[in-house]
């Protein structure tokens, strides 16, 4: 049955946060051309893409259950590799020519033990090492890993990525990063043209498009979003989101359905991924890519030493947002983010910021009850 | 040789010895006089013996604590806190220690991402802990990979950390007293690969858990009190002495008769005492193996400092139980089964898959597969090895009795 063509880039991008494969990623791989899924932002997609790979992100859109995951790991193990796991053995992952799964947290670390080791057929399975230290020796380990990453593609897919290839693609990569930049901006205003959950859409689609064309698509839609009409009534409250997953808009969803607004958010598929840019100086890419995602963006709970840069982090970005109060989800059984969560609350309090802690499954068992502690949230912070 | 009294007289100091790792030894050790360092998880003995400092870990401190008085009530209290809930019982009990105020100020922390999220959660709530706010801290990153690189990388953080702890705490780190260490930790290592290789017979000589215990010595104990460290060698000592005597004459554990040999895939638990004599007595069987008794040290290389440093982080690295388990790829996981099923004649493998070790929750379908693979009986509980409130050591025992009924052990 022919798909009927999105009339809007933000209906495109809807389209392609809902599910996993794409028409743009079809007709990549129809021109010959290799897609490697990758879990987790840290993983540098530069790499992939001035190798010619296509990076899709890792996500688990459309998921409904783990039966089969369920036989590699247990209810004890976080919902979100779950679910991913579940998507790729019951094969719709299967127009991955690759994987990379960076070594971040310990039960998507074990996703690549048990991915290698399922009947799933990716030809090429590969474990990035990252460290969990923001510092400088860090830094040079992790250059180290890139090095035998690069090396890695290079062998699997008979290909040879340069550095000029790469500086190319970081170029690219921040072109997007300053488009997402662009795009919150609108958040900052009372009566914005595009909601938290459309942004969230945007966001997510852009693990899963060619990045030209994924750049095309979102200028063309900054470009539309100043002429849409918008409401005039103020939001209930305006809210900030952090925390782990956030290849879904269920929370803003609530919150926004609610009569409040997410304003921005530090969520790993979501704000993540535009804070700050590569520099694009010259020499070594690979060092470059290092320093960022080690001291620029160490944003992930696991990097121990960063966390008073992501505090300082959220509470600027609540006070340029005007945010009211942060609402932090994590799912259950992420350690690292319980921890992250419990100081970031107290701290929160300190700043003046009240805030609301949610744990929930990948597919939330009662959305009823998160609404309801949503509503209470908001209730109790709206001025 | 009066062997059994030995025996008895090696648990009653190990029984002493162990008190020095609850949180009531954690208090004793800040006051005795040494710099007091606490640490997230397992240290290694040779930098505080050698410099001569005090070290607590807090994770052991946590577990030693979810078999103490009101364990129940002080674990809940970690989780009315708002820690997760379905963490690892022994972390809830340390951050409950920790939040509840009820630690010494130490002089410096030293944290680290290994073994698991969990332990790491614990250190960077340590590194955040307000009270403890002017207190130094050093965090090392323990890589996942096993490459020659790997051990070098951690290696050169260990050096890095020592030169920390001199500034901070004005003890120095002598080459020479270091060397002098790491050869008596050779030959501690040495004794319980001895200890291991002795195990081996059938029946096994002497009850497979004091590996386990003279291992928390030499490493825990002799790490918050370096002056335990020869005393560990001599422990070890007479403790392989009895083997190599008991090998000899054919003497078996006492009172046990020896049927089922089988190996307990994770920790041994705070209930273990509940258990495993249990199963000898009732069932003759004998747990061969669990990730404290499980004996896989490289010896540290002496040639120069260098070689000191990435064989010590080899030594962390790949024979630290749990970080050897939780760390790394599944394919030494995995090989770690067959190798001392094979080894240590075991007639089955029993997976505890605590509810809070990730790993095994994770690896348990290729675990059972190389089980499968290899015609090893295969038992996978789901249980909590620090608070038998969520499965019962009585329960646990009727498991494994069913168990061993089924695939013909009994």
């Amino acid at each position: 049955m022919p798909v009927k063509e999105p009339s809007s880039p933000l209906e495109k991008f809807r389209a392609v946060a809902a599910r996993l494969n794409n028409p743009s990623v079809e007709q990549h791989k129809s021109n010959g051309g290799k897609v490697t899924g990758y879990f987790c932002s840290v993983v540098p997609e530069e790499i992939l893409i001035a190798g010619g790979i296509l990076p899709f992100r890792i996500r688990g859109a459309m998921s409904k259950t783990t039966d089969m995951a369920d036989e590699y790991f247990t209810s004890w193990n976080c919902s979100f590799p779950r679910h991913c796991f579940n998507l790729a053995l019951s094969g719709e992952y299967g127009f991955l020519d690759g994987l990379v799964v960076a070594g971040s947290c310990d039960t998507i670390r074990f996703t690549y033990d048990n991915w290698r080791k399922s009947p799933i057929k990716t030809p090429f399975i590969h474990l990035l090492n990252v460290p969990h230290v923001s510092g400088e020796a860090m830094t040079g380990y992790f250059r180290d890993e890139l090095t035998r990453f690069r090396s890695a593609l290079e062998t699997a897919f008979s290909i040879t990525i340069k550095d000029e290839a790469i500086w190319d693609a970081i170029r690219l990569c921040n072109r997007t990063r300053k488009l997402h930049q662009a795009l919150y901006e609108f958040r900052k205003q009372d009566n914005s043209p595009i909601s938290g959950s459309q942004i969230a859409s945007v966001m997510i689609a852009a693990g899963s498009l060619p990045k030209e064309e994924y750049n095309a698509d979102l200028e063309a839609l900054l470009q539309m979003l100043p002429a849409i009409p918008v409401k005039s009534q103020k939001p209930q409250a305006r809210i900030m989101l952090v925390g782990s997953g956030g290849d879904d808009s269920i929370i803003a969803d609530i919150v926004e359905d609610l009569g409040a607004m997410v304003v921005n958010d530090l969520t790993c598929f979501g704000g993540q991924i535009k804070h700050e840019m590569v520099p694009e100086t010259s020499g070594d890419p690979l060092e470059a890519m290092a320093t960022y995602q080690v001291m620029t963006k160490p944003f992930c709970p696991k990097i121990g030493g960063a966390y008073p840069l992501r505090r300082d982090v959220i509470l600027n970005m609540m006070r340029e947002y005007r945010a009211d109060g942060l609402i932090g989800q994590r799912f259950g059984c992420c350690d690292p983010w319980s921890g992250e969560l419990y100081t970031l609350r107290d701290d929160l309090k300190a700043a003046g910021f009240p805030s609301l802690i949610l744990e929930r499954e990948y597919i939330p068992d009662s959305l009823g009850q998160l609404n309801t502690r949503i509503q209470a949230f908001i209730e109790t912070i709206r001025g | 040789m009066n062997d059994q009294a030995i025996l008895d007289q090696l648990n009653a100091e190990a029984g002493e010895l162990f008190k020095e790792l609850t949180i009531y030894g954690v208090n004793d050790n800040a006051r005795k006089g040494l710099p007091f360092v606490i640490a997230s998880d397992d240290a290694l003995p040779e930098i505080p013996v050698a410099m001569n400092f005090s070290l607590s870990i807090m994770t052991v401190a946590g577990a030693m604590g979810t078999g103490g008085p009101q364990a129940a009530a002080n674990i809940d209290k970690a989780s009315e806190m708002g820690i997760e809930n379905r963490l690892c019982a022994s972390v809830k009990m340390a951050a409950y220690y920790l939040e509840a105020g009820i630690l010494p100020v130490p002089d410096m922390v030293i944290t680290t991402n290994s073994p698991c999220d969990a332990v790491d959660m614990m250190g960077q709530l340590m590194d955040k802990y307000k009270p403890w706010a002017r207190v130094p801290k050093f965090r090392l990153d323990a890589p996942h990979g096993t490459e020659p690189s790997d051990f070098a990388y951690f290696g050169q953080q260990l050096r890095e950390c020592t030169r920390e702890i001199s500034r901070i705490t004005g003890r120095k780190f002598e080459m020479d007293r270091f060397v002098e260490v790491c050869n008596e930790s050779n030959k501690q290592a040495s004794l319980i690969q001895d200890f291991q290789e002795l195990k081996r017979a059938v029946p096994c000589p002497v009850d497979p858990d004091m590996a386990r215990k003279g291992w928390e010595i030499a490493r825990w104990v002799a790490a918050t009190d370096p002056a335990v460290f020869p005393r560990a060698t001599r422990w070890l000592e007479q403790l392989v002495e009895v083997a190599e005597y008991r090998v000899k004459h054919q003497i078996g554990i006492e009172g046990i008769n020896e049927k089922i040999r089988f190996l307990w895939y994770d920790v041994s638990p705070s209930w273990g005492s509940k258990l495993f004599p249990r199963l000898m007595k009732e069932l003759g069987a004998v747990c061969m193996m669990n990730y404290y008794s499980f004996a896989n040290w490289n010896p540290i290389d002496l040639t120069s400092e260098e070689t000191i440093m990435s064989s010590i982080a080899q030594k962390y690295l790949m024979g630290t139980p749990m970080t050897r388990q939780a760390m790394h790829s599944a394919d030494v996981y995995c090989e770690d089964i067959v190798r001392i099923s094979r080894d240590f004649k075991c007639d089955a493998m029993i997976m505890p898959c605590h509810i809070g070790h990730r790993d095994t929750n994770a690896y348990h379908k290729l675990a059972r597969d190389v089980c499968r693979e290899n015609g090893i009986p295969f038992l996978f509980l789901g249980c909590d090895v620090w608070d038998e409130r969520y499965m019962t050591p009585e329960v646990v025992f009727d498991r494994i009795k069913t168990f061993f009924e089924t695939v013909g052990l009994v």
